[in-house]
Order: C-alpha cells, then structure tokens, then sequence
C-alpha cells in the first residue's frame, strides 16, 4: 500500500511539473514577455476635441445642435469593441478621467457647456452596468456649481436640466482624488523592458499643450486688455510693449521643430505647415514617433556632431556653436530638402539656394540672441594670431605642419593631428549650415579651379578630409568677415563637410566669388598674406588627400 | 514579478474632507435615484409641463441615429465573453435594513486594500528584493468613516495568526487551541516609540492611540500610501487606502455589512501532493516516504502514508498543521 502510494505521487509530481507550460501567460509572469501599455483610450482625446470644436464652432449652446454633431460622429458607440465588462469598465473610468477637464476652466463657456452634455451622453450611453460615475473632488465641484448658477442667470435652460438630471441619477461621485490611487486593474499590470522605456523629457512636461494653450489664453486676454486701454483702439501702446506679440507662436514652433528633430532623422520629415497652433494631437503624433525613434537617438547626427566635437577636439566656443545650432529652429518647412539633406549640405544650386534661404531669416529673434552670444564667445585674438601665423611663416618647417600649427592653435585644442583626425570620421553627415562657408569656398575656387573640377564625386574620406580643412578655414574666414563686415549678425558658423553633387554649384560659386574677392582686398596687408598662404597650404593637402583616395580607387 | 510603485496624494484628514461640502450635497447623497420629474421640476422652480416639455427637448433619444438601435446594456451585444472574475463593482440587492442597522448619514467610505501577510527574516532581505516583490494583493474592503479601526482588524484575516506551535507528528489528533492570536504584542509599539524618540534619526515623534477609540474619521493620511499593519510581532501586511468617497444610497445601506468586503484576489491554492484535489493541511518536514522536502499532504492522505493501522507514527519526520491562504481565509 504504501509502496503504491509513493508510486503514485511520484507520477504526481512529474505530473505536475510538466503541466508548468511555457504559455504566454506564465511567460508574462515571469516578465520575460514585454508588454504595450494598454491604452484603450487613446484616441478619445481626439474626438473629444473634434466634437467640442464642432460644436463651439456653431456658436449656440443648444442641446438640439449638440445632438445634430454628436449623431454625426456616431458617438452613442463610444463603448463599443471593448473585449469585457471588466475591460470596458476600466475604459469608461478612464475616459470620463479625460473629458472631465473639458468641462472646467478655463475652457470656453461655449466649450464647458458642450462638455457637460457630451458627459451626460457619454454617462447613459456606457454599457456597463452598474453604471461607472462621474469622479468630483472638492475644487472641480465648486467651479461646477459656479458654471451652473452662470448658465441659470442666461437662461439656458438645457444646461440646467441635463446637470439636474444628472444629479438625481448620482451620476456623480464625490471624492476627494479625481483618480483613484491604487492601480488594481489586470491591465495595468505592466512590465516594461528598461530599452523600451522613454525617457520623459522635461520639456514636455512643462510645455505640454494643455499649458500652451492657457497661456496663449491668458496672452490673448492680456492683449485685449491693452488694446483697450490704448487710444485709438486698435494696437497697442508702444510704452506697453513688453512682452513679443507672438512669442508662444515662437514657443510652439520650437517645441515642435525639436521635437520632430529627434524624430525624424532618418526619414523623410515633411511637416505640414498648416498645423494648428492648438493642436494637441501633433505633439502626440510626435511623441508616439519618439518612441519609435528612440532607438535610433544614438545614431543621429546630433550624437555625432558631439562625437565630433569630442574627436576633434574643438574649443569649447565651437561646441556650443554647434549645440545651439542644432536646437534652433531654423528650418523653413516649406522647403522640400529635408532636415538629413539640409545637413548634407547639397551642392550646387541646391547650396545657393540654402544661402538665400538664411538669408532670409528674420523670424527668429532666438537665434539672433544665440548667435550674437557665441560670436562674442568665439571670437579669437587677432593679434595672436597673426603672430602665429607670421611665426608659422617664417619657421623652415613643411607647409602641412605650418598649417597644422596654424589651425591647431586657431581651433585651440593643441590635441589630434588632422589627417588622422579627418580619416576618423566615416560618415560626414551633420554638418552644418553656413552660407559663409559657400563663400568661402568660393573663395578658393580661383587657386584650384582646375584640380577641383577635374574632380570626381567624392568618397565620404575626401569629404572628411576636406570637411576638417574647410573648418579651419571656416574659423578664420569667419573671423575675416566679421572683421570686414562690422560684425553683421551672421546666421550660423559651424563648419560642415559639404558633398559635391553636381558641377553646377561651381558655376554658382564662381559668381558669388566674385564678390567676396573685392572683400579680401580691403583687409590689412598682413592678414591677407597669412590668410592667403592658409588657403595655397589647405588647397595642397586637399590635393594630396584627393590623390590619395584616387589612388585608392 | 513586476515592481509596484506607490503614488501617494497629499495628506487628507477624513474629517475636513467630509465637511467640504456643501448642504445640497449631503442632501443628494441621502436621496435615493430617481428619474421622476416632480424632483426635477422642484429644484428647477418650474412646473412639470415646462419640465417634461424640456425632457422631450433634451431627450436622450435625440442622441441616437433614427432607425439605427443603440444598446444600452451589455446583454445585448452579441459575442462578448462572459467575466468570471468580474467582481469589480457592488451590485445591491434592494433589501429592507431595520431601523437601527441603517448607515448615517452623512458619511464617507474608504476603500483599502490589503496585502498578504509578509513574514521575512532580515538576513533575506536585499535590495534585489524588496518587500514589495512580495507583494500580493489580498482584499479591497469599504469601511465607513464612522467604524473603528478594529472592525478592519477584525476583518483582516491572516494565516499565521493560526499558526500552531510545535511539532504535531506524535499526535495528530491532539485538539489545539493555542492559536498565535491569543499571543498579543503590547510590547512592540512600546519598542518603536522609543526608537523613534532618538533625535538623530529625524523621524518624527509617534503617537499611540487605541484602536477600540479611534474611528476612520479621526485620522489625516495619503491616499496611496502604504501604511503598515503589524500583528504578531513580525507578520506586515501592506495597507493601501485607495480612495474617500462620500455615502451614497448607492452602497450597501446595512451597517453590519461593513467593513464590505468588495473584492478577494485571486490565490493559487497548495494542494495536497498525493491527490491534488484537497487543500494540503500538513507540511511534513523530513519524512522518507516524500519525493519534496517539505511536503504537503491534506489530512486523509497524510494519516494513510504516515501512520499504521494503530495510529503509530511511521518513520522519522516533523509534522505541522499547514493553513492554506486560499482555504481557510
């Protein structure tokens, strides 16, 4: 007996231990299944909006054109698709969770009195019974109540009916948190990889839309206000111009070009110019891309430029160049050329245009600002560096290495040496947007016509090369120009490999070369000398790069 | 085992919370749900003709496509799978409460949620493994503002508070009665105090109050935050008042269903490892006859494996009285 017995539980217990199956569900158990948050609600957001729009656009408060849109959009089925009462039940918490700040300030009167009726629509709508209630805390009720004395004294007498019913119903709940504070719902249950995880960036935070768009609010009410006060009733007093008229405009844009920024380094980005200013779907449209991109963050060209930055061995002046440029939204989005080619630099007409392009802007006061900064940063000490460069003149050394110390101390790193610092570098793209730097190529154009036009395509390694040259250059062609043009507020200054594309940008720089060698004329003597012995040595090694790399081939 | 993460509102004495509102409020919250016009027309100062006269206007139908039908209850819609476990949500039954049983208005209602007991020993802890790991959710309970904190501790059901001591092998039949719960440790809060008390450690001076005394209403906490049940000496639950509600018609009207128990989690039950079919109610520590060390038998198969005809024991081995969450609790 006994011995049948033990015979019995051993076969028990393999029993039991093949029955631990590796299902789906054990797997999650074990969190070794990552899963999507659950989020059935949303795109409730959205029709939210779209229904409140609707029906403030109409302009009246009556519940019979409420019922007109509300029919329209089908939203009698709000509940429909959800796969279980328990499943429903948590989506019409969550839901009212959303709608409900539609129905307190500072939303419109118009706006308030759409919410209350898509409330009580949605409240007698949901499939779920019992009936999900509508969470009130304390403050909320107390706007409540004065929007509701608001509409009696209007006699809007629909407004006070639907609250009233829906108050002998109990439709509301009142507590003292709007949500409650403990997640016990299966579906949220959630284990997230640590790689899947987005990092929350600030900036959202505190500039998410719903702040945006009181703020654009209160700067909309303050305008009137000081319209009001004005004389002529039209524009504001002068004396009371504190504040830029469109700055969240301003903020806005930023936000969104930096948000889209990260997004979309590796395709195609072209936005529509015409969103809303208070749209509240595009930043999460962008954010949802965000998370798709996050894997690429590492990859991107800001990454790189930093890399770069740490490679080369720049001052920390060019650093901040470059951060800054990166964050500044200077991209006109009704130009075709996306962000991935604009840092590529096209060349040929493609490039003029892009210098006409900077040119052109003048909407952006902020990158003025940055820019002003970091010209009074960077700007080096002439005198030392013509002394250098006299010194480097006159020492017996080869020509590279003259330019080496020459740039070397320019770049104030004293650290890599170029050509190996230039191979370094693969991949060129990220580079910046000079107009300057077109011109200053331009500029070597008439020492090197034929060697750079019997050119071919370049590989990436000639691009590196000379893209490491061109910064130098780029550096104390900059500085020539300030010098010669009064410090004229130049746009950007990071150098930035530029890829030949087509001939046809030569012809285009050969014109506006032109112009700029009548600049070089008027510097001093000393400086054109040093400057133009920088360029013979710089052409040369481009040159002796070119030769290399055909060699290669 | 995924990481809970507690988010904790700001402190709320219960007390104030109730005196927020307004009349009307506790007024609403006392009436039963009505649909009727007569109410309607009352709060609004009209008469019922100008009252139905808007019902029509602000009709419910008018929300609904002509033609097309719009379902208002689950039932109807096809193809939805029946919810075992949907228990989310208190369904009442309409039954007459005597006089002296009614709930009173007005007053609030806390949910908690309690947690399994957790028992570790120091050495076990680290960081790996915070006592939130263990975490398993064991009851949501509503309690009444006006109910003392002992009827929640009343309710608070712990195995180890059954817990026998000893090794039972020799006589399984003997009958105990020395349950751990009769062993109450005054001493402990005594201890903690005093520990508390050292300036150095900044954490701020506690106070006692009796248990028997205080009502739900006297007390100012966070919503959210895990507050600390200890019995036993070392045996935590995890206490997580989730929510403060005012009383309505719609909860539960009787006083003696309170605290209301609204939802048990769901627990995997030991059985016994020769049948699988009964809750295993001893643990046998040592026996050679078990391919697991410990093994769990239920009683039936725990006497035939372990005993012979004259009730001798067989073998050498430690035997306990095993209480199983799910059965007993």
């Amino acid at each position: 007996m006994r011995k049948s017995l033990y015979f019995i539980l051993q076969n028990q217990n393999m029993g039991r231990k093949r029955r631990h199956f590796d299902t789906d569900y054990v797997r999650e158990k074990q969190g070794k299944v990552p899963k999507l948050i659950h989020q059935p609600e949303l795109g409730f957001k959205q029709d939210i909006e779209t229904l409140l729009q609707r029906f403030s656009e109409s302009g009246t408060v009556r519940y019979e054109k409420f019922a007109e849109i509300w029919r329209d959009m089908n939203f009698s089925f709000f509940c429909a698709g959800r796969q279980s009462q328990r499943e429903c039940r948590e989506y019409v918490e969550e839901v009212f969770q959303v709608a409900i700040p539609y129905w307190l300030p500072p939303s419109s009167f118009l706006a308030r009195a759409g919410a209350l009726y898509m409330l009580y629509g949605m409240y007698n709508h949901q499939l779920v019974v019992p009936k999900v209630k509508i969470r009130v805390s304390p403050a909320q009720w107390q706007t409540i109540q004065e929007f509701q004395q608001e509409a009696r004294d209007q006699q809007h007498l629909d407004l006070d009916y639907v609250f009233q019913k829906m108050c002998l119903e109990h439709a509301f709940q009142f507590v003292a948190t709007s949500r409650e504070m403990y997640q016990t719902g299966r579906d949220r249950d959630l284990f997230i990889a640590d790689d899947l995880k987005e990092e929350a960036s600030c900036i959202e935070e505190i500039f998410s839309s719903q702040t945006l768009n009181q703020l654009s609010l209160v700067h909309d009410q303050y305008q009137k206000m000081k319209v009001a006060l004005s004389s002529d009733n039209t524009t504001p007093d002068s004396s009371l111009n504190i504040a830029p008229k469109d700055w969240i405009e301003k903020i806005y844009r930023t936000l969104r070009n930096y948000k889209e920024k990260q997004t979309s380094h590796h395709t195609a980005a072209i936005v529509d110019p015409s969103a809303e200013l208070k749209d509240a779907s595009s930043t999460e449209v962008s954010m949802k891309k965000k998370l798709k991109a996050k894997a690429f963050v590492q990859t991107t060209g800001f990454h790189r430029t930093r890399e770069r930055v740490k490679k080369e061995g720049l001052s920390l002046s060019e650093e901040e160049e470059m951060l800054s440029e990166e964050n500044k939204p200077n991209v006109d989005h009704n130009w075709p050329f996306d962000e991935k080619s604009l840092r590529n630099k096209p060349r040929g007409r493609g490039r003029h245009k892009i210098a006409e392009l900077y040119a052109e802007e003048d909407d952006a006061p902020t990158t003025n600002d940055v820019v002003c900064l970091t010209d009074k940063i960077s700007m080096p000490d002439f005198d030392k560096l013509t002394e250098k460069l006299n010194a480097a003149n006159k020492g017996s050394t080869s020509e590279s290495e003259d330019v080496d110390l020459v740039i070397n101390d320019k770049v104030n790193s004293g650290k890599g040496k170029q050509p190996v610092r230039g191979k370094a570098r693969r991949k060129s793209s990220g580079g910046s947007k000079s107009k300057t730097i077109s011109i200053q190529k331009s500029q070597n154009e008439p020492k090197e016509e034929s060697p750079i036009r019997n050119r071919t395509e370049e590989t990436v390694e000639v691009e590196s090369v000379a893209s490491k040259k061109t910064r130098g250059r780029a550096i104390v062609k900059k500085v020539k120009n300030d010098e010669k043009m009064g410090n004229e507020s130049v746009v950007l200054e990071k150098p930035k490999p530029q890829r030949r594309k087509s001939s046809g940008k030569r012809t285009g720089s050969v014109d506006e070369m032109g112009d700029n060698k009548e600049s070089v004329e008027d510097v001093t003597k000393d400086k054109q000398a040093a400057q133009e012995k920088l360029h013979q040595r710089l052409n040369q090694r481009k040159k002796n790069a070119r030769e290399k790399t055909k060699g290669k081939k | 085992m995924s990481r809970q993460r507690f988010e904790a509102s700001e402190l709320i004495n219960v007390r104030d919370f109730l005196a927020q509102w307004s009349n009307d409020v506790y007024i609403q919250c006392a009436t039963d749900p009505t649909k009727s016009t007569d109410l309607l027309a009352e709060k609004m100062n009209m008469s019922e003709e100008n009252v139905k006269e808007l019902e029509s206007v602000c009709s419910l139908d008018l929300l609904n496509k002509p033609g097309v039908e719009t379902k208002t209850r689950w039932d109807s819609l096809e193809k939805i799978p029946p919810q075992v476990h949907y228990n989310n949500a208190i369904t009442n039954i309409v039954k007459t409460v005597p006089e002296d049983c009614r709930v009173i208005y007005p007053d609030v209602i806390l949910t908690v949620n309690i947690h399994r007991g957790v028992k570790t020993f120091l050495q076990d802890r680290d960081e790996d493994h915070p006592k939130t790991d263990q975490l398993y959710p064991s009851n949501t309970l509503l309690v009444l503002g006006r109910q003392k904190l002992t009827d929640l501790r009343d309710v608070v059901r712990c195995v180890h508070d059954l817990a026998v001591a000893g090794d039972a092998s020799e006589n399984p039949d003997a009958d105990c009665q020395n349950y751990a719960k009769q062993y109450h440790e005054h001493v402990l809060s005594r201890l903690i105090r005093d520990w508390a008390s050292d300036p150095d450690r900044q954490v701020g001076p506690f106070e006692t109050q009796r248990m028997e005394e205080t009502t739900f209403l006297d007390l100012t906490l966070r919503l959210g935050h895990p507050y600390l049940y200890l019995h036993q000496g070392d045996c935590e639950h995890l206490m997580v008042i989730s929510d403060i509600k005012l009383l309505t018609k719609e909860h539960p009207q009787d006083v003696r269903d309170y605290p209301y128990l609204m939802k048990k989690y769901q627990r995997v039950r030991t059985a016994c490892r020769v049948c699988t079919k009964q809750a295993a109610r001893w643990i046998t520590y040592g026996s050679e006859f078990t391919p697991e060390n410990p093994c769990f038998f239920c009683d039936v198969c725990f006497r035939s494996l372990h005993y012979d005809l004259n009730n001798k024991k067989i073998g050498d081995f430690e035997a306990y009285r095993f209480f199983d969450h799910q059965a007993i609790v």
